[in-house]
């Protein structure tokens, strides 16, 4: 691919406009031992040396030697320093975007600290800066940007879907009064949609509505902004990334609500709950928290009452990254399957040590890499198939996803299941 | 003052203000205003960054490769302990001859493992392919330094060849992979934020909630 000068530049720029006291740090410290290797997936699945966590570091880190020591300018081969050229673009598109999840797990784990997933991001993010982001993943954003939603969904069928979703909730014993309120004011929590669940999922919608109902809590979702997920934070465009928290915002000031709720995903509460704040630089007047989290607190306040009995199969837990690595929501899902599931039993590795599902990074989003993103599930597939459990739960409508496909090509007979489907099925109503 | 030791003081002073420089300038960069609500605490998540979480039983970087890891903190352990010899023997500070022979037999012994990792790093495939020229030279004076010293003790002569080689590690580290000296602690820091920040570390009570 030849990049012209001009966009090579942009690239540059904002290396150079991104340039904090942290990404020196994590710029300067990579002593390429290597170690890494071992602790990311795709490494371990095609043992190639482009996938080793320290050279992802030293794509990035070698253009920033070049261009910003001295050592880069005098002796750049020496120590390892390039041209952003387009060699280098090539390989870093195909290796940033399609060869990572920013999963964070190498991070954990690397010798010295180096915050590899934010090298990777910051990498991305020159990437778009030039306008290098794969086509698919780019569609994904531009739906969220242009309909509000990343599905492109229209909002008569949003609306549509829930009214349905209501009427069939009332034939439920015991959710005869429930509601599945729009746009109501002045409510306790604003709830959020990952678009997934009204295209493909509903009954995790209407699960849901379930645990509110049993909890009398006051809540409402938006038919304008609900997308809980950002693609821009996977695609590395801080302003559009901005642009998308500073919606949900807006939405939650308009409708008064106290708690904005983070519905099941891991970068879309990732991109709110951590980044957003620092990209729109508010910190935000109400609450904001995962729905794991809401659901754990109503467990301890004694809102929610669940029987494990009603979860008789053996349940295991997959840790989204984000969601617990880089989220802290690590022993919540554990406090709610403890509750909620007579048989529950970890995987190996778990909480923030757990191996991404193979879909995180935005890899769900971009078919061009769809082949690797099944490959490198095959570690997934075999840590739940060493479970022996019969469902896979997880609270990240991603890795759903991507589960269900894995399950599918490594034949893994197994049920997969979002949190709010599993304690809804617990429930027990008073 | 000998000539050597002009010549180590001034390439120290290089090399301390450079470092120096480097790392203060880092520190005082502008860094992100972070307005996110806490979930976890940062002064322990701080603790937990240069204590627990460099435990080998909590790095697979460790665990997962025990001799390359325990070769790692002996050659760096080795580096310094040759720093502190260097000290000693550079301020004329007496301390009892017995000490020199078992200190230089160390030292031979950490080179030893500085050897493994250079030689590791040009014959495994993944490591040369990390590595540049840079990493190797890097890799040759600080094993280098250790030997000098080590020969320096054991044979209780040739300082000035010492004064002359460390001055020469001096001033290399400000300019090359050795300055990951200076950005360690750093790293560690603000990976303490990040996760901290977050509620991920220190790790929380595994008992539930
Ligand atoms: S962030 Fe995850 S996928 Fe990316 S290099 Fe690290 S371990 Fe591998
Ligand atoms: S473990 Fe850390 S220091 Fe070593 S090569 Fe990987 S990123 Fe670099």
């Amino acid at each position: 691919m030849t990049i012209s000068d001009e966009r090579k530049r942009q690239g540059l720029d904002l290396l150079s406009e991104k340039m904090t006291g942290k990404l020196r740090t994590h710029l300067n410290s990579c002593v390429h031992c290597g170690l890494c290797g071992e602790s990311c997936h795709y490494y371990l699945t095609y043992g190639e040396d482009k996938y080793l966590p320290g050279h992802k570091v030293d794509l990035i880190a070698g253009i920033y030697r070049r261009y910003h020591t001295l050592m880069g300018r005098v002796a750049p081969s020496w120590i390892g320093a390039h041209d952003l050229d387009d060699e280098r673009i090539d390989e870093m598109i195909d290796v940033i975007y399609g060869g990572c999840a920013m999963c964070g797990r190498c991070t954990l784990h690397c010798s010295v600290g180096v915050d590899i997933s934010f090298l990777v991001r910051t990498a991305r993010s020159m990437l778009a800066a030039m306008d290098l982001v794969p086509a698919s993943l780019q569609s994904t954003v531009d739906a969220a940007v242009t309909t509000g939603n990343n599905m492109g969904i229209p909002q008569k069928d949003l609306v549509d879907t829930l009214l349905w979703l209501e009427e069939d909730l009332h034939m439920e014993p015991g959710f005869e009064h429930a509601e599945i309120p729009l746009n109501r004011k002045g409510v306790n929590v604003l709830y959020t949609l990952n678009p997934r669940e009204p295209k493909f999922f509903p009954m995790s919608i209407s699960a849901m509505a379930m645990v509110f109902h049993a909890a009398d809590e006051s809540w409402t979702l938006s038919t304008d902004y609900y997308d809980v997920t950002n693609y821009a934070y996977y695609s590395g465009d801080d302003g559009i990334a901005a642009e998308l928290v500073q919606r949900l915002f807006n939405e939650a000031g308009k409708l008064e609500a106290k708690t904005l709720v983070l519905a099941e995903c891991g970068h879309g509460p990732r991109a709110i709950r951590w980044e957003g704040p620092r990209w729109i630089q508010t910190p935000y007047p109400f609450r904001a928290l995962t729905v794991v989290e809401l659901m754990a607190e109503y467990i301890r306040q004694g809102r929610i009452t669940l029987d494990p009995a009603k979860n008789r199969e053996t349940m295991t837990l997959h840790d989204p990254c984000n969601l617990a690595r880089d989220g802290g929501v690590i022993e919540e899902p554990r406090f709610i399957l403890k509750h909620a599931a007579a048989n529950f039993i970890e995987m190996t590795p778990n909480r923030e040590n757990n191996y991404c599902c193979g879909g995180g990074g935005g890899q769900l989003a971009m078919g061009e890499f769809a082949e690797r993103r099944l490959r490198v599930a095959e570690l997934k597939a075999d840590q739940i198939r060493r479970t022996g459990a019969k469902i896979v739960v997880t609270p990240c409508h991603n890795c759903i996803d991507q589960l269900m496909e894995v399950n599918k090509e490594y034949q893994l007979g197994v049920k997969i299941k979002t949190m709010a489907e599993v304690v809804a099925d617990a429930l027990v109503l008073r | 003052m000998t000539v050597w030791n002009a010549v180590l003081l001034t390439a120290f002073l290089i090399s301390a203000v450079s470092s120096l420089t480097l790392f203060l300038k880092t520190v005082a960069m502008r860094d992100d205003y972070d307005p996110s609500e806490p979930k976890g605490s940062i002064p322990p998540a701080v603790l937990y960054a240069y204590t627990g979480a460099m435990s080998p039983l909590k790095k697979e970087t460790a665990n997962r490769h025990w001799p390359t890891y325990t070769a790692g903190m002996l050659y760096h352990a080795g580096i310094f302990f040759s720093f502190f010899w260097l000290l000693i023997l550079a301020t004329g500070i007496g301390l009892p001859a017995v000490l020199n022979r078992p200190s230089g037999v160390l030292l031979a012994s950490t080179a030893l493992c500085g050897l493994a990792i250079l030689l590791k790093r040009a014959v495994s495939r993944k490591m040369r392919a990390l590595s540049h020229p840079d990493d190797y030279l890097s890799n040759i004076l600080s094993t280098g330094f250790q030997v000098v010293t080590a020969v320096t003790l054991l044979s209780g002569s040739g300082t000035a060849v010492l004064f002359f080689y460390a001055s020469l590690l001096f001033l290399y580290i400000p300019v090359s992979k050795l300055r990951h000296a200076v950005f360690f602690p750093l790293t560690r820091f603000y990976l303490a934020l990040h996760y901290g920040r977050r509620g991920v570390w220190p790790p929380p009570e595994r008992s539930g909630l």
